[in-house]
């Protein structure tokens, strides 16, 4: 039941959305700047709250990791967290829903499954794809902006040494899974996995 | 009441209709199965989902039930609530979990 899983499935189709890679980023550094936000761990449900969505955490069973609701006529907002999942994948939820919210059209509600892999293979439809990518994207680079981290590699010494207490250590203070942060490292180029 | 003002609330019969109708071929469920299932004959279902005949608040229960749905949601005013469709392959924890925490939105914004 981790997040990583989702990253994972990112770098497999970082292709199709390059066009769209430098609109996340921007809108990521937007939503810092207008929050004040210039050290991590990035506060996801302040951040959620200033574009006026509403949280709502439950427990339910680990079928769902949250959900996403738009009511377009009057445009209230809200994501749902389950609560049961550990405090670092609720935050990944919180982000990949807010992804959704301010960079597709939901007008109604979209369900997150807790195996977002099986469900994508369930699709017929590759937008959809595309969609739960950018989602993640946009999460990645909220909950680890790569300017935060770069500060903190210069901190942390020896960028070849990053060995396993060193990510372990990153995810803590970035308040990720240890797994999250070793794909975002990766991802940005700082280590090989 | 102005006669005008009595037909307008006779729409109600005409809404749950539709919103009975849509969500049973959303599932493709038979109008034979349905009125099966609840004791009333296809005509009467036809009928119900036409708006025709004013169905009984225990058959809007029933019918409910068996459509997976409440009937708030097809009673519903707010039309942006009554049609949410969820996926449909939800346990039922999580499908009244989203509802809820719907309507109760919905709700706040109705108050304000």
């Amino acid at each position: 039941m981790d997040y990583a899983f989702d990253l994972f499935h990112e770098r497999e189709l970082v292709e199709k959305v390059t066009v769209r890679r430098k609109h996340i980023r921007e809108l990521v550094f937007r939503l810092l700047a207008e929050n004040k936000v210039d050290r991590p761990p990035v506060p996801v449900e302040r951040i959620a709250r200033s574009q006026t969505v509403l949280i709502r955490k439950q427990a339910v069973d680990d079928t769902v990791s949250g959900f996403l609701y738009r009511n377009i006529s009057t445009d209230k907002k809200l994501i749902g967290v389950n609560k049961r999942q550990h405090p670092n994948r609720q935050r990944f939820t919180v982000a990949h829903e807010l992804g959704h919210l301010l960079l597709h059209s939901v007008s109604d509600v979209h369900v997150d499954k807790a195996f977002s892999v099986k469900h994508r293979d369930e699709r017929s439809s590759e937008g959809m794809d595309v969609e739960e990518m950018e989602a993640n994207l946009f999460a990645a680079e909220l909950l680890v902006p790569v300017h935060f981290l770069q500060d903190d590699l210069k901190r942390l010494g020896d960028l070849d040494l990053l060995h396993d207490e060193k990510i372990a250590q990153l995810a803590k203070l970035y308040r990720v899974s240890n797994q999250a942060m070793a794909v975002r490292l990766s991802h940005l180029g700082y280590l090989d996995i | 009441m102005p006669a005008g003002e009595k037909s307008d609330f006779l729409q109600v019969y005409r809404v749950v209709g539709e919103r009975i109708r849509n969500e049973r071929k959303r599932q493709n469920i038979t109008q034979d199965e349905l009125a099966t299932e609840i004791g009333l004959t296809r005509t009467s279902i036809t009928n119900v989902e036409k708006g025709r005949q004013k169905i009984l608040l225990h058959t809007l229960v029933q019918i409910a039930a068996y459509l997976g749905t409440s009937p708030e949601r097809l009673l519903s005013t707010d039309d942006a609530n009554a049609e949410i469709q969820l996926p449909d392959n939800l346990s039922a924890p999580v499908r009244n979990w989203i509802m809820h925490s719907i309507s109760s939105t919905n709700a706040n914004s109705l108050k304000k």
